[in-house]
């Protein structure tokens, strides 16, 4: 495999900041090795360019060549309007991060102490540490990208959630993430969330960024693990500023029985990348993947699934739509690995997307890999502008083009969008999406 | 009310309206017939402003104003309604939402506010139950999976709710029972008014025994060969449209 090893000078700050970090780390010896073997796994890897098949059309390099600071320090402090985030969902217990790290003030700490046990991430590896040993990096340490492999190595920010058996939250858990910095600095974080047997929980996540034009990298990762019976849907909304790169990935195995929901929001940030992993472990377990892109000027976004079905009775539906205006540009990968014992698996995936430019473009490769014989599986994908008949009809009847377009786009966004079971948040959408083409 | 003058207009290299013309008076009711192909549906179209057609000469003026150099929804906003003969669906957008916010822009062209909440509900309850389309179409996406009698009653629930000056109906009998023709029909009957124009295509002379003429067009080859008063529609219909082929042709 073709790598990018990073600049020379940023090759030593690189390895530099490992080094602090893991001197600085208070966990267990088995973490440390942990660590050691995905800092490891990173420098083998090297940051991807476009020689490597997953990145082919999403090279980091350049990316990669602005960072200067590759450990920022905590900050405890932004300026940020955090009631118009509240807002968007209000009864919900909202937890606020600053480059990953809670801030305790603003959030609903208390409260959601009530309900189930959380933490920061470093504080997880104190008061859980049996819980904490038993997943961080257990699923991501094999999977082979360099995002996902130095965030192991070096994250240290970000949450720590556990719902116990049985479980039911009575509130959304929003987790708000804010970012800001001034050097152009590489931002880690990392959730481990934990639903067991027969909990039920709805997370939503949001990404903001401090300031409308500061540029950063942010890396994330999240490792989920979704026991028997239990159901978790997790909503994630990618609004950062139009200079900022946001690489995440979500690992997320489910056991027999289980639920899990995701829903990939993405409208800002310059470059996107987002990893979607799901591995379904136990029988009957279902999952659904939706994923909503609405990209301009010249915004990036590269969403890769994985559904790895191992076990016999699973479904896996996804749908990703994407709308892209101006020179913005999209990839959607969706891989489905179906294993030889995996019979009566139902899988399906569909890509749609709407190119509102002549400049626009998007690329779409299912990638279906089926070992079993007797199983149900579909892709199908579709590009297209926007429906003209459709737009006179509305305009016949005294809609501007403009507020035409919009009601079009947010009709094509709309099957996305019902998916989502929050009504607060699903209303917030549709006005974004609503606004967003109403300029 | 309307003006159209020497109107020729077609597709690419087709020319399809060869010197249209036709005044239509505030409160009159004109009926266009003609055989298929004759440009009827080019000329609502060209009337509503679809762009697919270019207008290579002639003018129409509506309410005093240049009717071509407006935009589409310029068109609607000054009293202008189409109903298609070929209504399209358009998933995921509800069929109230979108009427709403078009009241909203036509209304606020012309300086008004919006509708209060309740009033535009009330106001979408009565047209609905004018038109008797069933409560559950109107909150659905527009026209999705409608049958297409169900389609043509969501047009003219449309033009009942937006209160049109002058209304063009293409063909929006064709394809109904009985029943809905009368339904559509009593629609159109209840808006007429002294100020209310109406430009009905039809392909029958059936729907004109329900909406009576001030005056019968017969179309044929993007032109209008012979006008005359509702009698004209009753001779055609006995007849048929050979007759005026025959005649149009003599007369080349
Ligand atoms: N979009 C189009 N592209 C090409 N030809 C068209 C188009 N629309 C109409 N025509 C042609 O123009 C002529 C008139 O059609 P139309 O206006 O639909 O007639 P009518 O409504 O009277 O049946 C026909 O010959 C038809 O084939
Ligand atoms: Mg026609």
């Amino acid at each position: 495999m073709s790598t990018t090893l990073p600049l020379l000078s940023q090759q030593q700050a690189l390895s530099d900041a490992f080094k602090s970090v893991s001197s600085l780390l208070d966990e267990r010896i088995s973490l440390k090795t942990l660590r050691k073997k995905a800092w490891d796994n990173f420098t083998i890897l090297g940051f991807p360019n476009k020689s490597n098949e997953e990145y082919k059309y999403s090279g980091t390099e350049k990316l990669i060549e602005k960072i200067e600071c590759w450990n920022p320090e905590a900050l405890t402090t932004v300026d940020f309007d955090f009631d118009k985030v509240r807002k968007i969902n209000p009864n919900a217990y909202h937890l606020f991060l600053i480059n990953g790290k809670l801030m305790p003030v603003v959030s609903d700490i208390e409260l959601l102490e009530k309900e189930c046990s959380f933490c920061s991430l470093s504080q997880a590896a104190k008061d859980y540490p049996e819980m904490f040993e038993k997943h961080l990096g257990q699923s991501s340490i094999h999977f082979q990208d360099a995002f996902a492999q130095i965030n192991l190595a070096l994250a240290h920010e970000g949450l720590f959630i556990h719902m116990k058996p049985k479980q039911k939250l009575h509130k959304t858990i929003q987790i708000n993430q804010i970012f800001t910095t001034e050097t152009p600095s590489f931002i880690q974080t990392h959730h481990i969330i934990i639903a067991e047997a027969l909990s039920e929980a709805n997370i939503i996540e949001t990404y903001w960024s401090a300031d409308n034009t500061i540029f950063y990298f942010g890396n994330h990762l999240t490792e989920i693990a979704v026991s028997e019976q239990a159901q978790l849907n997790y909503y994630r909304l990618q609004h950062e500023n139009t200079s900022a790169v946001h690489v995440s990935t979500i690992q997320a195995t489910q056991q027999k029985d289980s639920h899990f929901d995701t829903n990939t929001i993405s409208i800002g940030g310059f470059w996107t990348r987002n990893n979607l992993n799901i591995i379904l472990e136990g029988k009957n377990a279902v999952s659904h993947l939706n994923g909503l892109q609405i990209m301009s000027h010249q915004q990036h976004i590269d969403n890769h699934t994985l559904v790895d079905h191992e076990v016999p009775h699973c479904e896996s539906n996804q749908l990703y739509k994407g709308i892209f205006n101006q020179k913005s540009s999209g990839v959607f990968n969706g891989k489905i690995f179906v294993r030889k014992d995996a019979q009566k698996t139902n899988a399906y995936q569909s890509s749609k997307n709407m190119l509102l430019s002549e400049n626009a473009t998007i690329n779409t490769k299912p990638q279906l890999e089926i070992y079993a014989d007797d199983v149900k599986c579909s892709h199908g994908s579709s590009t297209g502008k926007i429906d003209e008949s459709a737009l006179f009809y509305l305009q016949a009847r005294g809609l501007s083009t403009d507020s035409a377009r919009a009601m079009l786009m947010c009709a094509f966004a709309n099957d996305v969008i019902q998916t989502i079971r929050i009504e607060p948040f699903k209303g917030y959408l549709e006005s974004l999406i609503e606004d967003y083409f109403n300029l | 009310m309307i003006r159209i003058k020497n109107l020729r207009a077609g597709i690419g290299d087709k020319e399809i309206l060869k010197g249209f013309n036709l005044e239509v008076k505030p409160g009159e009711v004109h009926a266009i017939m003609g055989p298929n192909g004759s440009g009827k549906s080019t000329l609502a179209n060209v009337l509503a402003g679809k762009e697919d057609y270019t207008v290579t000469e002639g003018e129409v003026i509506f309410n005093g104003k240049d009717l071509l150099e407006m935009s589409p929804e310029d068109r609607a906003r000054e009293g202008l309604f189409l109903a298609f003969q070929y209504p399209i669906e358009i998933p995921g957008v509800s069929n109230i939402n979108f009427l709403k916010n078009a009241l909203s822009e036509i209304r606020n062209y012309r300086g008004l506010p919006p509708l209060e909440a309740k009033d535009f509900l009330a106001l979408i309850k009565e047209k609905q139950a004018m038109v008797e389309l069933q409560g559950g179409l109107a909150n659905r996406s527009v026209n999705e999976g409608f049958s297409g009698g169900e389609k043509k009653r969501n047009e003219i629930f449309q033009m009942a709710v937006l209160e049109p000056a002058l209304a063009i109906l293409d063909e929006t009998d064709s394809g109904l029972d009985i029943d809905a023709l009368r339904v559509v029909a009593n629609g159109v009957n209840k808006l007429r008014n002294e100020k209310r124009s109406f430009i009905v295509i039809t392909h029958y002379q059936r729907l004109l025994d329900y909406i009576i003429p001030d005056f019968v067009h017969v179309m044929y080859q993007g032109q209008i060969v012979k006008s005359g008063p509702k009698e004209l529609a009753l001779e055609l219909e006995e007849k048929g449209y050979d007759w005026i082929k025959k005649e149009d042709e003599s007369i080349v």
